[in-house]
């Protein structure tokens, strides 16, 4: 055979196995659809847009959601290829930006940052924007207003505020998130609102304190450890014994810690890295039985944004309260639903720049509590107030 | 990219040996295509389809008795027209309202139109078809399902090249794919959309975040790396999806002219349009420049053909001032090149040459890329180190970490005639001796095998992690 031959056959055998290649990897996805060959990975992300029946009539629909990003969610392989992705971008590169959902810190800190395209979190801690005073007095109006609707029902309003982690524990951010002001959002509304007389308890200085003795918030998650939760309770108790002195001596502490290995952290399963960043769980387990339980409450909406709670300890001689809530409660409400004959806990979708966080009033005046309290995480406290609806013509 | 294509090829390879139905499944996929990303805005494109096919048959008969002229300019103005109504209505009617509100009369009020997507691309290849048909440089292709798959032939349909008619005629009716060129046409496809996925949309994050920095805050440094990753960014964006739309026409036995030529090795503004979406240019030359009288009536007649040209090309480029002062400015420069201090500048020295140049094309994107013009003003003066920010909110560690400083070396790398050199000094270096010649293959296999199927899957990790992904292009 001479050279060119030779030459010729194994240019061919090259452009046949590049075609072959690129066959099986355009092919792999649809394959695994069919059989399922791809590993399982642990991905924690929104679910899309499930899909409807398909009939005629169904037809166009979904048509619709398919188009709307239903396959780019759901082909094979893509959580497996969503979590090299993040391997090479986090573990390889070290090129975390804080224009992505999950940006990793120092010591394997992940922290949240594009939490959706309008909040990012590592702006609101750089305090890149903050409220122009209208801003402010906009916010001012709707707690006061919350808290003197109330008043006059003879209720008592408390507004509480989680800080989010990167409060807590800027040491971990990555250096080049600077802080551009002395003061953010957060000082801002808090010190507005206190002026104003709203009965506010900003958490803040309860979880530097924590934070000195025990790992307030987990390393892998947004959310505060049960050491910290625990301290946002017996803060929220302080509180609301000005009120209630017959609550300062029942605030409970009879709980044995118990550490254990396996958390799966809420920003590790967004990486489709939990295996990478392991964790120990933080539990208190309580002494001496508990008397809450859940039970059905028909009074009030079975959910808004997520599932309504409602939990019960049957204590006639106990007040009651509607607690109007976000992710961070679900820590609180073991220790909190002890000192209540019965506490609801309303979960409304968040507050985004276009309209507020719903303050349900038909379960407040249904339930006739004793007390409310509005519990905020910070980057949702910290909301710009959306523009003021224009009155409707008549 | 995992359903449509398999299932396309498969289709099509199916029916290789029938060639109409190759066609067909080829305009099927291409009005599937343009369905999936734009609706019921697909009936725009047929109503296109449906005019255009006719008229051209009617321009063509027209041929046995007159010039055609009066014919082919009711096409044209349909045509044109059909792209004012979709492209240029809102802001024809901003600025109309600016005047009539300038002069105490009321204001206009219409709906917001959607620009579908492609629909200056599509358009300028049912000029081309229509031009070339009154040329007499082809005659008319009288089947209708032919005339739709070359208006709408999805590989090149949102994002171009803009593809003559009388160059790919023969190919819709006989074409032919080998093993080599399939695989050739694989290859290049990956590279466009490794351009694409792992550059510029890599670089396209803090170009899009800088550029939405607040004047106050800009700086020096800041605003200068915003413009670099734009200028990098649109580069990649744009010669990626035409090396995308080369490699797939290879897979389906179409062969599109190149786009792309290393623009940013030009030595003046005149060499960069001959590098620079190709395509466009010479259709602006071809179907505008020459029939206005090109360089043939004067000096003066042909600079103000050139700035005609260029406000049109700004304007085909975007419904908005910004894009019109881009073009604008480029045909200024053009124009200055042909003066002795222009000829001096571009003639002389080529690194002097070279960073002229580069500052008129990046100060030129500042206008393509910002949303109004005092925002463009306010960068460019932030770039010429006038800059009112002070370095603490917006800082350059925001935008820099490893992967983008990795990515624009590459990328600045890539900007290079690179390729084409290993080629040529593998060709002649390598490939001339027996022993170099096993190399050479090898080296190839290398890449073919290796390197490319690397490149892929990194594309595929990007596009399945969500990251950013803007599109530059999809809006024309």
């Amino acid at each position: 055979m001479t050279t060119a031959q030779i030459s010729s056959r194994w240019r061919k055998a090259t452009a046949t196995a590049t075609a072959l290649i690129f066959l099986v990897f355009i092919t792999l996805p649809a394959l695994d659809g069919v059989f399922h060959i791809a590993p399982p990975v642990d991905l924690m992300e929104n679910d899309p847009t499930p899909l409807p029946e398909i009939s005629f009539s169904e037809l166009f629909k979904a048509f619709n959601v398919l188009q709307r990003g239903f396959l780019d969610k759901t082909y094979g392989f893509r959580k497996n290829l969503v979590r090299l992705q993040n391997l090479l971008d986090l573990d390889i590169l070290q090129a975390s930006s804080h224009y992505h959902t999950v940006i990793r810190g120092k010591d394997n800190w992940l922290f949240l940052a594009q939490e959706n395209p309008e909040l990012n979190v590592v702006e609101d801690y750089r305090a890149s924007r903050l409220y122009s005073p209208g801003d402010l007095a906009r916010w001012v109006d709707v707690y006061r207003g919350r808290q003197d609707w109330l008043a006059a029902r003879g209720i008592h309003y408390l507004l509480v505020v989680a800080p989010n982690k990167h409060t807590v524990y800027p040491e971990h951010l990555p250096a080049q998130f600077n802080k551009t002001s002395p003061r953010d959002r957060t000082d801002q509304l808090v010190d507005a609102l206190a002026s104003a007389g709203v009965n506010i308890l900003d958490l803040r200085p309860a979880m530097r304190t924590v934070k000195e003795k025990a790992l307030a918030y987990y390393r892998t998650d947004t959310h505060w450890t049960t050491y910290g939760a625990f301290a946002g309770y017996i803060e929220i108790m302080l509180r609301l014994a000005r009120w209630r002195p017959e609550f300062a001596p029942t605030i409970r502490g009879d709980y044995e810690i118990n550490i254990t290995p396996g958390l799966t952290g809420g920003l590790a399963s967004m990486l489709a890295l939990s295996d990478r960043f392991p964790e120990e769980r933080v539990t208190f387990v309580s002494k001496t039985p508990r008397k809450a339980v859940e039970v059905p409450n028909p009074q009030v909406p079975k959910a808004l944004f997520q599932p309504t709670v409602t939990m019960s300890t049957g204590d006639p001689s106990l007040p009651s309260a509607v607690v109007f809530r976000d992710s961070f409660a679900h820590e609180l409400m073991p220790f909190l639903s002890e000192h209540f004959r019965q506490a609801v806990y309303v979960w409304p979708y968040p507050s985004t720049p276009r309209e507020m966080r719903v303050f349900d009033k038909a379960v407040v005046e249904a339930e006739k509590p004793d007390l409310v309290i509005d519990e905020f995480v910070e980057r949702y406290f910290t909301e710009f107030p959306p523009s003021p609806k224009l009155p409707p013509a008549e | 990219m995992f359903y449509f294509l398999p299932i396309v090829l498969a289709l099509y390879f199916a029916s290789v040996r029938w060639p109409h139905l190759r066609n067909w499944v080829l305009l099927a996929a291409s009005l599937f295509f343009y369905t999936w990303g734009e609706g019921e805005y697909v009936v725009v494109m047929l109503l296109s389809i449906v005019a255009n096919y006719l008229f051209g048959i009617w321009i063509y008969k027209a041929h046995e008795r007159s010039n055609a002229k009066v014919e082919m300019g009711v096409a044209i103005a349909f045509n044109l027209l059909l792209l004012i109504i979709f492209k240029y209505t809102n802001f024809l009617v901003a600025n109309m309202n600016l005047v009539l509100g300038g002069i105490g009369l009321p204001t206009m009020t219409v709906g917001q139109v959607h620009l579908p997507i492609g629909i200056s691309f599509f358009t300028f290849h049912c000029i081309s078809y229509l031009m070339d048909i009154y040329r007499r440089q082809t005659p008319p292709q009288m089947s209708l399902p032919c005339t739709a798959l070359y208006i709408s032939l999805f590989p090149q349909l949102v994002a171009g090249p803009i593809i003559r008619y009388k160059d790919i005629a023969a190919q819709l009716l006989h074409r032919t794919v080998g093993i080599e060129r399939f695989s050739k046409g694989i290859n290049r496809f990956i590279i466009g959309l490794g351009k694409k996925v792992l550059i510029a949309n890599v670089v396209a994050l803090p170009a899009d975040k800088i550029f939405a920095i607040p004047a106050e805050h800009l700086t020096t440094p800041v605003a200068w790396l915003g413009i670099v990753c734009y200028t990098l960014q649109i580069y990649f964006d744009f010669s990626g999806y035409s090396d995308m739309a080369i490699g797939l026409g290879h897979m389906f036995g179409f062969k599109f002219m190149e786009n792309f030529n290393y623009p940013y090795i030009s030595k003046s503004i005149q060499e960069f349009w001959r590098r620079w979406h190709i395509s466009l240019s010479t259709w602006f030359r071809d179907y505008l420049y020459i029939p206005l009288g090109g360089n043939r009536d004067g000096q003066a007649k042909m600079y103000r053909n050139l700035v005609a040209i260029f406000f049109l090309c700004g304007l085909w480029h975007g419904a908005s001032w910004n894009f019109v002062i881009w073009g604008l400015f480029h045909g200024f420069f053009s124009v200055l090149e042909r003066f002795p201090l222009g000829k001096r500048l571009t003639q002389g020295n080529a690194v002097i040459a070279h960073a002229y140049t580069m500052v008129v094309v990046m100060v030129a994107w500042v206008f393509f890329r910002a949303e109004t013009l005092p925002q463009a003003l306010s960068f460019i003066q932030a770039m010429a180190g006038f800059a009112q920010g002070s370095g603490v909110v917006w800082h350059l560690g925001l935008f820099l970490n490893p992967k983008v400083v990795i990515v624009l070396c590459l990328a600045v790398i890539g900007v290079t005639p690179i390729v084409p050199w290993v080629l040529r000094w593998r060709e002649e270096r390598l490939a001339a001796r027996p022993a170099g010649a096993a190399v050479n293959l090898g080296l190839e296999a290398l890449a073919s095998l290796i390197v490319l199927p690397a490149v892929f899957v990194l594309c595929a990790m990007s596009l399945a992690s969500g990251t950013h992904n803007p599109f530059i292009y999809f809006q024309f």
